[in-house]
């Protein structure tokens, strides 16, 4: 493991728990505990545990924060209820794809967006530029540092936040939500979001007290997951990993986002996106393999042997039992039931159905 | 199988080491290495192969591998059990999870394998 890789405040406990860490994004990860398929299967059927402390958070403070937030992200957020959360995304001024991220609103003054690890200071630094250019009565404050955070995801969540945070009215808690509590003296968020397709909170909270956090909700019943049983759930899920399944050469169209980008109000990138509505040469797909090999990202896609795309990301489902990838292809091949070809290295190729995407959709 | 009697190549694999006919299979190293082990694709029994020649190809969640005859011979039978249970390469690799037999070449080249030592030596130093 290189030296320079940051650690979050949880490394310790990942390598207590006989922890495979890996690189990614300039941390070391836990990637798996022992089998990335067990903890797949225990998010799907119970609830795991993420130590997601290497995303980024961004707070955005004063009386004109809802104006500036809708500057910078492509969701409208002017109806965003006071502890609602809403997925969405960075792009540039030519439509291009920063990153994607969560907005949670506190109150109109207070707002938080969460992004991913590899980002972080870009996405920082292009809030900046937007924050400076529009002049609004409202103030980024960027603190990664200052959090850590925890994923618990699975049917089982609310059973196992019960035992450590006390009884209340679970029930009344739902998805795409975010509340301010207080753990061992600090200031804890609460938020209902998620990567991984079940239900779950994202715990957002102090480092000096992520350790015990993490300890209490293993006692609890959640099982520590790693990295990769993280890329599986959102793979069977149809979420998009920010640098692999978009990076600076896609807009948010091309990418099945289309759903957070409002066109209807001023924001980074908005006049390009309008030019290119309805005009994309290319878009993602879900890829059915047959039989069981596994294409892997950046395989070539053929149609009639000739090149038609990638495969943005490829793995194994153990939801379905099967291989299963999505990718980006020309719109001329993107139709469901299109049959393809994926190149998988040593001249081999499988045959591949284009499928609608998601690949599983949890029972409401 | 005892680790001690098999011979080791760098790539990762192990041969018995001893009779014509011997089976093959990777290292404990190596499927540690690969993580959950979901398929295992061999050739129909009959192919002859070089040392060093592709027979088997691996496909773990992490990543496809080939495996390599270790020395020269013709493959005479597969592990058919791992196509429903490719697992017990993970958790067993020198035992249930062996993957292909191979009847050895008259006068294969033995001289390249690694005993146990020498073979985790090799695998410190790449670590």
């Amino acid at each position: 493991m290189e030296a320079d890789l940051k650690r979050t405040p949880l490394y310790e406990e990942h390598v207590a728990a006989g922890a495979r860490m890996v690189p990614f994004g300039g941390w070391a990860m836990p990637v798996h505990y022992g089998s990335q398929i067990e903890e797949h299967h225990a998010v799907r059927k119970d609830v795991g545990l993420f130590d997601v402390s290497h995303m980024g958070q961004v707070f955005v403070e004063g009386p004109q924060a809802v104006e500036l937030v809708n500057r910078i992200v492509t969701r409208d957020i002017a109806g965003l209820a006071d502890g609602a959360a809403c997925y969405g995304a960075l792009c540039r001024a030519d439509g291009t794809l920063i990153d994607d991220l969560f907005i949670s609103r506190f109150t109109f003054d207070r707002i938080l967006i969460v992004v991913n690890a590899s980002t972080y200071d870009g996405d920082v630094a292009a809030m900046k530029a937007i924050e400076t250019e529009v002049k609004l009565n409202a103030k980024l404050r960027p603190c990664a540092k200052e959090w850590a955070m925890i994923a618990v995801q699975g049917p089982n969540w609310k059973p196992v936040c019960e035992k450590v945070f006390g009884g209340g009215d679970w029930e009344r808690v739902e998805p795409l939500h975010i509340f301010s509590m207080t753990y061992g003296g600090h200031e804890l968020l609460f938020s209902t979001t998620g990567y991984t397709g079940e239900a779950g909170v994202e715990l957002i909270c102090h480092p000096s007290v992520s350790g015990r956090l993490w300890r209490e909700l293993m006692a609890a019943g959640g099982r520590p997951c790693g990295l990769a049983a993280r890329d599986t759930l959102r793979l069977e899920s149809g979420m998009n990993l920010s640098g692999q399944d978009f990076t600076a050469a896609n807009n948010p169209f091309e990418v099945r986002i289309s759903w957070v980008v409002d066109l209807n109000k001023e924001f980074q990138g908005r006049d390009a996106l309008v030019k290119l509505k309805g005009n994309v040469a290319r878009r993602q797909v879900g890829l059915m393999p047959e039989g069981r090999r596994i294409p892997r990202h950046n395989a070539r896609i053929l149609c009639g042997g000739e090149p038609v795309g990638e495969v943005t990301s490829g793995g194994f489902s153990p939801t379905l039992d099967k291989p299963i990838a999505m990718g980006i292809v020309n719109v001329a091949q993107a139709k469901i039931g299109t049959e393809l070809e994926i190149e998988l290295g040593g001249g081999a190729t499988t045959k591949a159905t284009v499928v609608k995407l998601p690949f599983y959709k949890r029972m409401q | 199988m005892d680790a001690k009697t098999l011979l080791y190549t760098k790539s990762h694999e192990w041969i018995e080491s001893a009779g014509a006919k011997r089976k093959v299979g990777i290292t404990d190293f190596a499927q540690s290495q690969l993580g959950d082990i979901v398929y295992a694709e061999f050739p129909k029994p009959g192919k002859k192969l070089a040392a060093g020649d592709e027979a088997c190809i691996i496909e773990s969640c992490k990543a496809t591998a080939s495996v390599y005859a270790p020395v020269a011979g013709t493959l005479t039978a597969v592990n058919s059990p791992l196509a429903s249970t490719p697992e017990k390469i993970n958790t067993s690799p020198l035992d249930e999870g062996w993957l292909f037999e191979l009847d050895l070449d008259e006068g294969a080249d033995l001289s390249s394998l690694l005993g146990l030592e020498a073979y985790e030596k090799f695998c410190k130093e790449e670590a």
